[in-house]
């Protein structure tokens, strides 16, 4: 089966010829298959944001090419086009979006531009906003009444709405409470298992990744440095901390058991998986 | 779009122009200006804009990105160019038709336009380039420091100008953020005729307002957090000093503004040929 996003060799440089001349994204290689569900995590500055935006062709690659079903993405100004409502971004801090006089026409902006027809985009409008939870009080409401929360979610919509093959969320989950956070994060792996879309989830955060996703893609300073199953790339936490990322609070704790002479085993990345390995060990 | 906004861009590089005293730049900035304005024959015309090539090419700033500080009035230029070419009459008549005259003396008036506009944006955008903001508006206020007399808040009116200038880059960021983030919605930014590219503008302007205000009351609060009061009579982190070279730069454009008067003045040489008074 062809992978539904295929990068290859891609590179980018910014202010090419000037003195300050940087090197983005470095020859990266990497496939996406249907309905999987990727966590991409690396330091600030990794390029990250910067990769992601060639997804949806916002951004041209110095070299390289992207292919979504095995097709160039900056074949023509109009597969460009396309290529943002096959891939939906949704930005760091989406509520800076919003724009509209009420939240219903806000959402409805990436539909309209798609010149869908009124009815499929009513349609879509009401899905989406179900799907994170807005009431349809807030639909008349101007989106700059709702609360923080409520606007990241309204955004997030905004981006669902359009029904995008593979939706890329960038930070989701940054400068949220607890409460938010864990709302966002069941929202986008239920959003994955109801409609079988890819997605891929932006994070610096590894509990957030380590909760959600089944895949991970780690960068570090514009190339990718692992890619595999969650547990597999969570494992090389030398590694992985070198580059300035923290393994999940609870792998460190069990690191640090073992360390203290219990006997456990170190592969644990989320609370509840830690819960159920201590109670195996107070059960011995 | 944005990008071609070059008003307090900053391009480091260690030239002799970089290390001017900021004041002695400013000065000589307006004393170029209105230079500028007192060329009225072909010579010291041609003078003048060598001194201006002569200029960027001392200030090792890119000829690239000299050009794109013109580049958003060039069309203003030719504009009002053709204008001049074919209204103006007066001189030698080179073709008639009409309504439209070409005549030597609209020819000289549009080419004297065109170098002086062309003129003034380099030279103004080259103190931008070669100076910081913060040196910048920090020179302003030093210069201004007499008005100080006359009760006017010198300091403040240099602050205010020295956040202005900071908050470009920021407001030029935020602007690629909004237009990327409602790009990625599909929003189309380049067909349709004027009307619908105005309107394709309400999804940028909206949120840019809205975070500019956010950020004013931020700013605001994170002053009066740090007990900011009107800064008069504070001492300066960075002292200026003004060295042998501003001296020098001092003395040579004053005899390079002396020979221009001379030129479009002093009778005993307008009065030759080579100087034919055009205009």
């Amino acid at each position: 089966m062809t992978p539904v996003i295929s990068v290859q060799n891609l590179n980018y440089i910014y202010n090419v010829g000037l003195p300050n001349e940087v090197r983005a994204v470095e020859n990266v290689s990497f496939d996406i298959g249907h309905g999987e569900l990727i966590g991409l995590i690396g330091h600030t500055g990794s390029g990250k944001s910067t990769l992601v935006q060639h997804l949806n062709g916002l951004l041209k690659p110095s070299s390289g090419d992207v292919l979504l079903d095995g097709k160039s993405i900056f074949e023509s100004k109009s597969t460009i086009h396309e290529a943002k409502f096959k891939v939906g971004l949704c930005f760091q801090y989406p509520e800076y979006q919003l724009f509209e006089e009420t939240v219903e026409k806000d959402i409805a902006f990436g539909p309209t531009n798609m010149k869908l027809d009124k009815e499929e985009i009513v349609r879509r409008v009401v899905k989406a906003a179900s799907f994170v939870g807005l009431k349809p009080e807030h639909m008349k409401k101007s989106p700059f009444e709702l609360s923080g929360g409520e606007k990241r979610r309204a955004a997030i919509a905004g981006v669902m709405a359009m029904e995008p093959q593979v939706l890329i969320l960038d930070e989701p989950t940054a400068g949220l409470d607890p409460n938010g956070r864990d709302k966002i994060l069941n929202m986008v792996k239920l959003y994955r298992d109801t409609t079988g879309c890819t997605v891929i989830l932006v994070s610096h955060s590894m509990e957030d990744v380590a909760k959600t996703c089944d895949k991970v893609l780690v960068m570090n300073k514009g190339c990718v440095e692992m890619f595999g199953k969650t547990d597999d790339v969570f494992c090389r936490y030398e590694e992985l901390s070198s580059m300035g990322l923290n393994v999940p609070q609870v792998s460190r704790i069990f690191s640090l058991l073992k360390k203290g002479g219990l006997n456990v085993n170190t592969e644990v990345f989320t609370v509840e998986a830690g819960v159920n390995e201590l109670l195996k060990i107070l059960k011995r | 779009m944005v990008k071609d906004i070059t008003i307090g861009q900053y391009f480091p590089s260690d030239s002799i122009i970089h290390r001017l005293d900021p004041r002695v730049k400013i000065v000589l900035t307006l004393v170029l200006i209105v230079c500028i304005f007192i060329c009225k024959n072909i010579p010291s015309l041609l003078a003048f804009v060598l001194i201006t090539a002569l200029l960027v090419l001392v200030s090792k700033v890119p000829l690239k990105m000299v050009l794109k500080s013109i580049k958003p009035i060039a069309i203003v230029i030719l504009f009002t160019s053709l204008l001049n070419i074919f209204y103006i009459r007066g001189g030698t008549v080179f073709f008639e038709w009409k309504f439209i005259h070409i005549t030597s003396k609209g020819l000289f008036t549009a080419l004297f336009m065109a170098a002086r506009v062309i003129c003034l944006v380099v030279i103004s955008s080259l103190l931008t380039y070669t100076t910081t903001p913060t040196m910048l508006t920090d020179a302003i206020e030093r210069l201004l420091s007499p008005l100080k007399i006359f009760k006017i808040p010198v300091h403040t009116l240099s602050m205010m100008m020295t956040l202005a200038l900071r908050f470009i880059p920021v407001l030029i960021d935020e602007i690629d953020r909004i237009t990327n983030a409602q790009k990625a919605r599909g929003a189309d930014f380049e067909t349709g005729g004027l009307i619908k590219k105005a309107q394709a503008m309400i999804p940028i302007i909206v949120p840019l307002f809205i975070s500019s205000i956010k950020h004013a009351y931020e700013l605001a609060d994170a002053m009066d957090c740090r007990c900011y009061t009107d800064g008069s009579g504070r001492t300066r982190m960075k002292q200026m000093k003004t060295k042998a070279s501003d001296y020098a730069a001092l003395f040579v454009s004053l005899v390079f503004v002396t020979a221009l008067i001379l030129c479009n003045y002093a009778p005993f040489i307008t009065g030759l040929t080579f100087f034919n008074t055009v205009i």
